[in-house]
């Protein structure tokens, strides 16, 4: 003889299996595929330059009294703009410096990094004199990466035999 | 044997260290004095038994008189130097009074410092010592002289005094060349520069006190000053510049044939910066900069070529002493040049090579 109580606790039971059978059937909606941003979306665009030290790097490891000099005040530095050009998918095109500063790099060309993602190294940008990217004429290393910070810094390093000797710190910020 | 010669050691011990007794330094304020006005004069210890002292040092001096006579053991106070800093003691006189002696009489002033009780002295300041406080002979500038100037050797951070007799000074020489118009100005002010009016003090309203001179009787006027403070820079001082006028400009005292006044340094040891190129290994496509510190030489003195190739760029450095700096585009003029070495060199306004070297190009690896 089941009493009053044993009803109502068996009807609870029953709606709760029912309930959780249902819910564990509905579909889950986790949204569309999107892909990961590339380093080329990160780089594109126009930067206005900053700041930009020139840098000893064989004081530097010498301990020399002078290892750092700062040209931003001068040679028209301060008017100095970089462009990174991309196409519709987001692969880089070409690039391009814009003012009157003494070209430390070569001012127009085509561009490419050493991996579209994150690879735990220093990112590196190629430059190159022709479109099909075979003739490469500098490379900047992006010590700052925007992301985080809306703000890039590109480093030129000159060496020789393998060893640095020189390099420039780019300090650069996204024109609006 | 040489425990003799040990002690006899120990005995010259302190006559050697009185061998180098002789005071380090004397100046005056103003540099040119009256006897009858009153001066500071100032003595730089170092070097002497004097030297560590902190209390008190005495001055003890016997020409033109002996003001201090019989107290040799127990000098008095009105012989007490007061302290500056470091080394340097001062007394401050009215030397005619001090001796109590005429001023016309009083040519130059002897002495020596000591401790209170004499224990410890320094050498003389005499005329066989060849530091004695002269003091100026006006007879020239009051009869054939139109301006002089002491010391000879114009530094910086020490009293500088110029005279001018403003009786022979000329003026409108373009039209009816006159002496002495300026004689009758109620007052002379000078109007200057050093080292070719690079610094310059005008002569203008906002100017009058520091510019006037100080009218020492029979058209005799005095500028004194310690250059470093009145100039506002710290370079070296070849020469000082000036044309005197009243406050107003309407009366003007210029040198013969209406020249600038010129008042030229001796011996002045202008120290050179030391040079070094930035950076140590270069390509030509990069910037040099020309680094040049702690010289006396102000920025605008030193002249740079530098010869890239077909291209010769020239220029002065730039910058706040002691640090200059010359920056160098190399990129812009090699851009269509091969060479392997660029050439540097750094000059004086007075021509004087400084720096004259090859610099290597590092060729460049893409």
């Amino acid at each position: 003889m089941k009493t009053k109580s044993q009803h109502a606790l068996f009807g609870c039971l029953m709606f709760l299996a029912l309930a959780t059978t249902t819910s564990s059937c509905e579909k889950k909606d986790d949204g569309s595929y999107v892909a990961p941003i590339t380093r080329y979306e990160k780089v594109q665009g126009q930067w206005q330059l900053t700041g930009l030290n020139q840098t000893d790097e064989l004081a530097k490891s010498t301990g020399g009294s002078l290892t750092q000099v700062n040209l931003y005040g001068k040679f028209n530095f301060k008017d100095m703009k970089i462009t990174f050009n991309v196409d519709a998918e987001n692969n880089p095109t070409s690039y391009s410096v814009s003012g009157n500063a003494p070209e430390l790099f070569t001012k127009e060309g085509f561009w490419q990094m050493d991996a579209a993602f994150t690879t735990g190294k220093t990112a590196k940008i190629f430059l190159y004199s022709d479109e099909a990217k075979t003739q490469k004429i500098d490379e900047l290393e992006v010590t700052t990466m925007p992301g985080a910070t809306t703000n890039m810094d590109l480093r030129l390093v000159r060496t020789s035999a393998g060893t640095p000797f020189l390099s420039y710190q780019f300090s650069l910020k996204p024109v609006e | 044997m040489k425990r003799y010669l040990l002690s006899a050691v120990l005995l010259l011990l302190p006559f050697i260290g009185m061998c180098q007794n002789a005071i380090n330094e004397i100046w005056t304020q103003p540099a040119i004095f009256k006897a009858d006005e009153q001066v500071t004069l100032f003595f730089d210890v170092k070097g002497t038994q004097l030297e560590a002292e902190t209390d008190a040092i005495y001055l003890w001096s016997w020409f033109p008189s002996e003001p201090d006579a019989g107290n040799w053991a127990n000098s008095s106070d009105f012989a007490k130097l007061t302290h500056v800093e470091g080394t340097v003691w001062k007394i401050t006189m009215v030397p005619s009074d001090y001796y109590h002696v005429p001023a016309d009489q009083i040519v130059s002033l002897y002495g020596l410092l000591k401790t209170k009780d004499g224990s410890k002295v320094s050498d003389a300041f005499a005329p066989d010592k060849g530091n004695a406080i002269n003091l100026y002979n006006f007879t020239d500038i009051k009869n054939t002289r139109i301006s002089d100037f002491y010391p000879k050797t114009i530094k910086g951070d020490r009293p500088f005094s110029i005279l001018i007799n403003a009786g022979k000074t000329w003026s409108d020489c373009a039209t009816n060349a006159t002496q002495g118009a300026l004689a009758t100005a109620s007052e002379v002010h000078m109007h200057s520069g050093l080292n070719d009016w690079k610094v310059i003090v005008e002569n203008n309203p906002a100017n009058l006190a520091k510019t006037k001179l100080t009218h020492l009787g029979d058209n005799i006027y005095r500028m004194d000053m310690i250059p470093w403070e009145y100039y506002g820079q710290e370079i070296a001082i070849t020469k000082v510049n000036a044309v005197f006028a009243n406050d107003t400009w309407s009366k003007l005292g210029f040198d013969t044939n209406c020249a600038d006044f010129l008042f030229n340094s001796t011996g002045i040891v202008v120290v050179t910066p030391s040079y070094s190129l930035f950076p140590q290994k270069i390509t030509k496509k990069d910037i040099l900069t020309l680094v040049a510190v702690n010289g006396d030489l102000d920025a605008s003195d030193l002249n740079y070529e530098v010869t890239m190739g077909t291209t010769k760029v020239t220029g002065k450095f730039e910058g706040v002493k002691p640090n200059y700096r010359a920056y160098i585009d190399l990129v812009t003029p090699l851009k269509e040049q091969n060479v392997d070495k660029i050439h540097v060199t750094i000059k004086t306004n007075s021509g004087a090579n400084l720096l004259d070297t090859d610099m290597a190009l590092t060729p460049i690896v893409n």
